[in-house]
């Protein structure tokens, strides 16, 4: 079984687990030999299958993987903050930009081959939704991760609008995203998992516990649709197993956003189980991750924190 | 008088000639050597405060290399030199066999950006055995430490390019490579007070390479000849007398200003 992994940031514990129990995760991005832990993630190795960094949404995969394939072209790929250059499609993977837009454009065009590559090679693919917010280039459609001028790049509001994808577009894209992959590996399948990580801003005009509400049981329905209808997409209730308070533990961290790692470990427990793999102790496997993360949210990278600052 | 332990791989060996060519201008000063092959120096652990390995293999290097010792006792020394282990353009480069920074794109390797190569480097240094060893003798001395990088290659590799290394013969791609290794070291030594010493320049030439003719009389972890064998990454007495004496000149400075 050859796995790829992409996602909201909640993806990277289940990348991180899978690894963690040997089950092979396809990377075809793989750090520099030297760079490891932290520094790797901060960089955007490490984190999936390629160093595409967080994708919170259906379409912002169904644009990569056109994009990869060559039936699609953003309108914007450079951003610029005080005169460094940053890919707008992914721009944590370089914390302090490039030298030129060439630069970029340079990088982008090698990570679309291994995005390529990663998903002609894996059998499935695991993909968490996380959430249903994003922003959109007016004119083209393209989709951006973060919001313009929160990373880089700079908010123009007639450049720029705020979309919240509805179920029917989550499911129109995840259909066309599929017909996609599939041309490129017929046998691949698919692992739909729900983020269980809330909002803690929201663009949409509404308190970040209804727009979280919203968000989430729009994509839990657009993935059930899809579980439903298509033989090779299947459903995994992280979502579930995390947010649902009659299950008795809380799971959520004190800042009552980020999982804990006891909860990810109860979550792939249930998980390799699900799979009729054999399951690692959830002991052995928080024991494996240092103990400043053992509360905490792991170490996921979140760039969806930054709505945060740019809502205020 | 000064005391100098001096703790390394085969790269002490040329230090070693070296010293004893130069020895008796310095009639204030002693040094110990001490020295196993290759990584074994992974093993050295302080216990006691007596600093050994307990590998017995890597315990007679020790003695056969300081001349009867099988440990290292901190106390007896005014400061310490780590020299090689890991800490050479040869390892670091190794970024090279898949990654280039864009100027030098080659169609068959990977883009690594500045940032993320300067964070390769630095974590390559942080996890290098040279700096594993310099915190071991940190943990039982206070005493200054300094770490000697293993000479840059000959300049005989721009006229025989090693296989599976070509890397090693791009002048430009090895002066960005010693720069990002420079860089480097100088939050390591401003956060960890071990002092690097760079190699000299009158030894280098063609840019980041090692004079040529150091390499011809290299010599081994115990200052033998290798003959034909290495005449690219290790040097030989001549190369040694230098590093000594700019380790001296800088280690009289150091007990100069910790005493003051």
């Amino acid at each position: 079984m050859r796995i790829a992994t992409a996602g909201s940031c909640f993806a990277q514990h289940i990348g991180r687990h899978l690894k963690l129990r040997g089950v092979r995760v396809i990377d075809t991005e793989p750090a520099p030999p030297g760079l490891t832990g932290e520094a790797a993630t901060a960089f955007g190795y490490e984190m999936y299958s390629a160093r595409y960094g967080n994708i919170y949404t259906v379409r912002q995969l169904l644009q990569l993987v056109s994009e990869a394939v060559g039936t699609f072209t953003p309108a914007e790929v450079v951003w610029e903050r005080d005169g460094r250059y940053f890919d707008a499609l992914r721009p944590g993977v370089e914390p302090e930009g490039l030298d030129s837009p060439e630069e970029v454009l340079a990088h982008r065009r090698e990570h679309l081959e291994r995005v390529r590559l990663a998903f002609t090679q894996s059998n499935l693919l695991v993909f968490t939704l996380g959430l249903t917010e994003a922003w959109v280039h007016r004119e083209s459609g393209t989709v951006f991760p973060t919001a313009p001028g929160t990373i880089a790049g700079q908010y123009d509001a007639n450049r720029y609008v705020f979309k919240n994808f509805s179920v029917e577009e989550i499911v129109a894209d995840f259909t066309q995203l599929r017909r996609i992959m599939r041309g490129l590996n017929k046998k691949i399948r698919f692992l739909l998992t729900v983020s269980p990580v809330p909002l803690t801003a929201t663009a949409s005009g509404h308190h970040a516990l209804v727009a979280t509400t919203y968000s989430k049981s729009v994509l839990r329905a657009a993935a059930g649709e899809l579980c439903q209808k298509i033989q090779q997409v299947d459903y995994f209730p992280s979502y579930e197993l995390i947010a649902t308070p009659f299950l008795g533990e809380n799971y959520y961290d004190t800042n009552r956003r980020s999982v804990t790692e006891r909860g990810v470990a109860h979550v792939m427990d249930v998980f390799f189980q699900c799979q009729g793999m054999a399951a690692a102790p959830a002991e052995t496997v928080t024991a494996a991750v240092p103990d400043n993360v053992q509360n905490a949210a792991a170490d996921a990278v979140c760039e969806d924190i930054l709505l945060d600052a740019f809502a205020r | 008088m000064a005391r100098l332990c001096v703790i390394g791989n085969s790269h002490i060996g040329a230090i070693r000639r070296g010293w004893d060519t130069v020895s008796r201008n310095y009639p204030n000063a002693t040094i110990d050597f001490f020295g196993s092959t290759g990584i074994s120096m992974n093993t050295l652990v302080a216990v006691d405060g007596l600093i050994s390995s307990p590998d017995e293999e890597v315990r007679e290097m020790l003695e056969r290399t300081s001349g009867g010792k099988k440990s290292i006792v901190p106390d007896s020394y005014h400061a310490f030199v780590v020299v090689g282990l890991g800490l050479s353009a040869e390892s670091f480069s190794y970024v090279y066999k898949r990654f280039r920074p864009l100027a030098f794109a080659r169609a068959d390797m990977r883009l690594i950006s500045r940032a993320c190569y300067a964070a390769t480097i630095s974590g390559r240094l942080q996890t290098s055995l040279a700096l594993q060893t310099a915190r071991l003798v940190r943990s039982v001395s206070s005493a200054p430490i300094f770490c000697i990088p293993a000479p840059q290659p000959s300049s005989l590799v721009l006229d025989e390019p090693i296989v599976d290394a070509e890397w090693l013969s791009e002048p430009a791609l090895m002066d960005v490579l010693h720069e990002a290794i420079v860089a480097a070291a100088a939050p390591i030594e401003a956060a960890e007070g071990f002092r690097f010493l760079w190699q000299p320049s009158e030894t280098m030439e063609r840019g980041p390479y090692s004079r040529r003719e150091f390499g011809m009389n290299a010599v081994n972890l115990f200052g033998r000849p290798k003959g034909e064998q290495d005449r690219v990454f290790h040097m030989g007495p001549e190369y040694g007398a230098i590093v000594v004496r700019a380790l001296l000149a800088t280690l009289e400075e150091a007990l100069r200003a910790q005493a003051a």
